[in-house]
């Protein structure tokens, strides 16, 4: 009776392998389908640029309240046409102003956080002083504030400055940022100990340490710091919105929001050209940008 | 490590792209913008002129009326023709005329005929009268002598009888005889001087009488002489008959052709070859030296400008004539006005059409721009250059302003408006069209 009920050894172990399968492929249905949902904006960026605007109005008809049912998006436009991408590259020189305000913008960015956020992180990673917890744990603290919370005190610092509504109110406080130098801290704590003594036992200076073994070897810190710096400052939208009046300093990340949903077209067009610097960086830096990332996760 | 580089070189050659589009996309923008001339409004006055064309007329036209009867032989002008003095009108059958003449002259000799023997009677009739009454006179004046001289015989009797006086103490009988005497003289003469009034009074009768006839037979002669004798009707007829004769006489030395004696434009002609002349006009013309008006049609808004006595410049298609006339008066029509102008005698001969101007100038306008900046905007308006703070930077742009307008030329207008200063650019000319709030850019010099 008991062998009767009691199922045989192979077939439990069959059993917890098809189990096992029917869980992967079960996680992997749901990871395929969040990956998608994910994507679907990206997806449809390159079909949208490319869509007829007729085609495009009758798609989005039932978005823009002339329809009824809900809008559905051909990946593949029916009439593609480069209309969009010809507008925009020859007829839009208010796109090329933006852009190159954006260039400017996170240039001066990055390059003011290489010369302020790098000493720092470099003197928080190498030098033992009184107060640096103290000094790291504030940096911590601002890192983790909101631009929200920090828009009414840099409003007034701005004025008072006389730096409203100018390109500076954007990029000095972007300088001085301390997620860089969290990041590039980071790397530069990677940075075995041992060889920085040996060189001062070699008679090394600090500035030589920091050039010749901190730079080289927290470089990929550097890198990460700077790609996500990047990343996030061509996308910057709330710092020019609220301390930049005139439009001609805007950034570009601000010039998607001029174009109307009548010009869906055009703003996909738009959508694609700004995607390109960032892929490139993106790119350029993946093997940092991981390697940063993990930096993050590593505890100091 | 290579593919870095290719990427490094990707985003190089898309920055260099970037880079080169946006130069070449400016150029594109600029290319299409429009270009912009402007100016300042100024204070000025406004000088308008109104030009319009019209029609002469001609006031009162003048008839030429042929000889009653004569035969139409050619028709040698047609009504808008222009002719001059001593233009040929048109010719008369000169057989038909002299056959006419012929009879005419012959009815008036033998009326001449008449006539002198009428007058040779009268003369005869009047010598005589004279000679009876001369006659008359010299009868009775020797009567009355005799008469006399019979009463002055009777006088001197008379005194000699007085002398004959009885004396005193004559007797009765010789008293009553003389008495007597005296009496019959007494009676005698007064009988005598009876007589004598009796011949004078006969004597004046008969000459009255005798004067009578010959002034009747002077009026005769003199009636005669003057063709009085004919009645009014007769003289009439005579002089018609002498005058047609006269002028027939003059037309066919002309051999026929009638000639104008003046100059000026055929209007009408109301003849034809082969016809023969009545009563009425043949041919209506204008003269040279008769009144003439101009009219012409302006629209409402020219109206205002000008005024019932105002003083107007006049000129006429191929002529150098200028003449300045004052409106005699402006009626309305049909939504537009007509302008008439009575031109002085002389003036605009042989001219049907004219052009009329006047210039009126304006007060001083605080804001004059030119007319070519105006625009219609649900109204009258201007478009006025500024700066205005864009994507792209600081570029001129237009914006349109409803303005009032207050006057305008050909080249200018007035306009006011509250916002409206005499340092604002406003644009007077562009090569493409406008709109507000475009950005445009100033015209290269």
């Amino acid at each position: 009776m008991e062998s009767r009920l009691k199922a045989p050894a192979w077939a439990a172990q069959m059993c917890g392998v098809w189990r096992k399968r029917k869980m992967i492929w079960l996680a992997a249905g749901i990871c395929a389908a969040a990956a998608a949902l994910i994507c679907a904006p990206l997806l449809m960026i390159p079909g949208g640029a490319l869509m007829d605007g007729a085609e495009m109005k009758r798609i989005l008809a039932p978005v823009l309240g002339e329809g009824k049912g809900f809008a559905v998006w051909h990946l593949l436009p029916f009439y593609p046409t480069i209309g969009h991408f010809r507008r925009l590259l020859i007829e839009s020189p208010a796109f090329y102003r933006l852009f190159w305000n954006t260039v400017g913008m996170t240039a001066a960015i990055l390059s003011g956080q290489l010369v302020v956020g790098l000493p720092s992180a470099w003197a928080f990673a190498a030098f033992r002083f009184r107060g640096r917890d103290f000094l790291f744990g504030l940096y911590v603290v601002l890192m983790l504030l909101p631009f929200q919370v920090m828009l009414l005190p840099q409003y007034i610092v701005l004025q008072k400055l006389h730096l409203y509504n100018h390109p500076a109110a954007v990029i000095l406080p972007a300088i001085f940022s301390t997620f860089p130098v969290f990041i590039m801290y980071r790397g530069f704590t990677q940075i075995d100990a041992g060889i920085m003594e040996a060189a001062r036992l070699d008679g090394a200076g600090e500035i030589q340490i920091f050039l010749h073994i901190g730079l080289p070897l927290g470089k990929m810190g550097i890198q990460a710091a700077m790609v996500l710096s990047f990343l996030e400052y061509w996308n910057l939208v709330e710092q020019p919105m609220a301390f930049l009046e005139e439009q001609a300093q805007w950034p570009l990340s601000l010039y998607l929001p001029q174009i109307g949903i009548s010009q869906a077209g055009f703003a996909f067009a738009v959508s694609v050209v700004v995607l390109i610097p960032a892929l490139f960086v993106f790119a350029l830096g993946q093997d940092a940008l991981e390697e940063g990332i993990a930096y993050i996760g590593v505890k100091g | 490590m290579e593919s870095k580089k290719k990427l490094w070189r990707g985003f190089a050659l898309f920055m260099a792209v970037m880079l080169i589009m946006t130069y070449v996309s400016r150029m594109i923008y600029v290319s299409r913008m429009p270009r912009v001339r402007w100016s300042s409004p100024t204070a000025a006055s406004i000088r308008s002129t109104l030009k319009a064309e019209g029609t002469v007329e001609v006031v009162n036209s003048q008839a030429v009326i042929g000889l009653e009867g004569l035969l139409v032989k050619k028709v040698c002008v047609a009504a808008g023709d222009r002719f001059e003095t001593g233009t040929v009108l048109y010719e008369v059958d000169t057989e038909d005329m002299l056959a006419q003449l012929a009879e005419l002259e012959a009815q008036e000799e033998a009326w001449q005929k008449q006539e002198q023997a009428a007058r040779r009677d009268a003369a005869t009739n009047t010598t005589r009268a004279q000679e009876d009454y001369d006659t008359t006179v010299i009868e009775l004046d020797r009567k009355i002598a005799e008469e006399t001289k019979k009463l002055e015989e009777l006088m001197e009797d008379l005194d000699t009888h007085m002398f004959r006086i009885p004396e005193e103490d004559a007797s009765d009988e010789i008293w009553i005889a003389w008495a007597d005497e005296r009496l019959r003289f007494d009676r005698e003469i007064a009988e005598k001087k009876r007589e004598i009034e009796d011949i004078q009074l006969e004597k004046e009768k008969i000459l009255r009488q005798a004067d009578r006839s010959i002034e009747d037979a002077r009026r005769a002669q003199s009636a005669a002489e003057s063709g009085l004798d004919l009645g009014a009707a007769g003289v009439s007829q005579v002089r018609e008959r002498q005058e047609r004769i006269a002028l027939l006489t003059e037309l066919s030395k002309n051999e026929g052709r009638v000639a104008a004696e003046c100059a000026g434009d055929v209007l009408e002609v109301m003849m034809q070859s082969g016809m023969r002349m009545g009563q009425e006009a043949v041919l209506r013309y204008a003269d040279d030296n008769g009144s003439r008006i101009f009219r012409t049609v302006i629209s409402q808004e020219q109206k205002a400008m000008v005024h019932t006595g105002d003083t107007v410049h006049l000129t006429f298609p191929g002529s150098a004539e200028e003449v300045g006339e004052t409106i005699d008066s402006i009626v309305q029509e049909n939504g537009s006005y007509t302008v008439t102008v009575r031109l002085e005698p002389g003036v605009a001969r042989g001219r049907t059409e004219g052009v009329m101007e006047l210039v009126s100038t304006s007060e001083i306008y605080d804001f004059v721009v030119p007319v070519k900046a105006l625009h219609n905007d649900g109204g009258n308006a201007i478009y006025v250059l500024e700066e205005k703070e864009g994507i792209l930077g600081t570029e001129l742009s237009v914006r349109s302003m409803t303005v009032r307008l207050l006057d305008k030329n050909e080249n200018y207008a007035a306009v006011v408006d509250e916002l409206l200063s005499g340092d604002m650019k406003v644009v007077t000319e562009c090569d493409k069209e406008l709109e507000n709030g475009i950005a445009v850019k100033e015209w290269e010099e």
